[in-house]
């Protein structure tokens, strides 16, 4: 079943046919989805929710973006409530809890200075070379899997999807000094987390 | 001395500024605070190399994914092309062909 329709101004014809979606952007949305969010099942549910969703919304598709395109931006807006849901509930609480915790311990109170346990040391190994070990990227991946919710959405929203910064702290309710607060524990962590597991 | 005890920092407050340099930028002032520091702490130094080592990891993760063959199930997809055709079916009833 084909959906035509005629958009004005310009009367230019928009041909979408969601039999197809499936066959056509289900992997490329799944991946997208699993890149941002590590349980299998959640990713699965939210490109089944998109495309209900994408159904529910036909009428406002005016065939200015490609169709990819449009669904893609249905799915980041539900990648983005999964993560609120996510950071605002019990176990996502006694996770970021845990994790600040843990790093209080990674300085000296009176110094700043490192504490040995926690010293950062050299992952022996080109960062070329690393850039591209399979099993090494497969640690990062671990260890962001490990991190509380929002410090995790924080993260995978300003490197992987490179997001404004403020348009960050808009989405998920958080100030700019907490956006801050949270990229430097995040990065702490994730590096004693690598440096744990690798060396 | 005293100037330049104003102008050193601690370890903390460097790999701080490290992250805010690499992703918004710094003030003049901390510019100069952490060079003075990274230039006497090796160890700031590595931290350095290794956050934006996993900066471009992550980057790459995207495209790892992307290139990846990773893929749903056909019975999850044959499932969800059901779902699709039911809610057409509802939608074109209550509808009509309005929108066809």
């Amino acid at each position: 079943m084909q959906i035509d329709r005629k958009t004005a101004p310009s009367k230019k014809k928009i041909v979408i046919d969601p039999h197809l979606w499936v066959d056509h952007y289900s992997d490329f949305l799944y991946r997208y989805t699993l890149s941002r969010i590590s349980d299998d099942e959640t990713a699965r549910d939210l490109v089944q929710e998109t495309f209900l969703a994408a159904l529910e919304s036909l009428h406002k598709f005016e065939g200015r973006s490609k169709e990819i395109t449009w669904l893609t931006a249905i799915l980041k807006n539900k990648i983005i409530d999964t993560y609120r849901k996510n950071s605002s509930g019990l176990n996502g609480k006694m996770r970021m809890d845990e994790a600040e915790k843990q790093q209080e311990n990674f300085f000296e109170k009176e110094s700043g200075q490192w504490k040995e346990e926690h010293v950062p040391q050299s992952f022996s190994a080109d960062i070329e070379e690393l850039l591209i070990n399979e099993e090494f990227n497969e640690i990062l991946r671990g260890c962001l899997s490990k991190l509380p919710p929002l410090w995790s959405a924080v993260f995978t929203m300003k490197y992987l999807d490179e997001e404004d910064t403020y348009a960050i702290c808009e989405n998920l309710c958080i100030t700019h000094a907490n956006f801050w607060v949270i990229i430097h524990r995040t990065k702490l962590n994730l590096r004693d987390c690598l440096q744990t597991n690798w060396i | 001395m005293n100037t330049l005890k104003k102008i050193t920092c601690c370890c903390r407050k460097a790999i701080f500024l490290v992250e805010r340099k690499h992703t918004e930028g710094i003030a003049v002032m901390d510019e100069i605070r952490l060079l003075i520091h990274l230039k006497d702490c090796p160890v700031c130094r590595i931290f350095q190399e290794q956050s934006l080592l996993i900066d471009c990891m992550m980057k790459r993760n995207q495209k790892f994914l992307k290139d990846k063959r990773i893929n749903l199930s056909d019975d999850f997809k044959n499932n969800l092309k059901g779902l699709i055709q039911d809610k057409l079916v509802q939608k074109t009833g209550v509808m009509g062909d309005t929108v066809l």
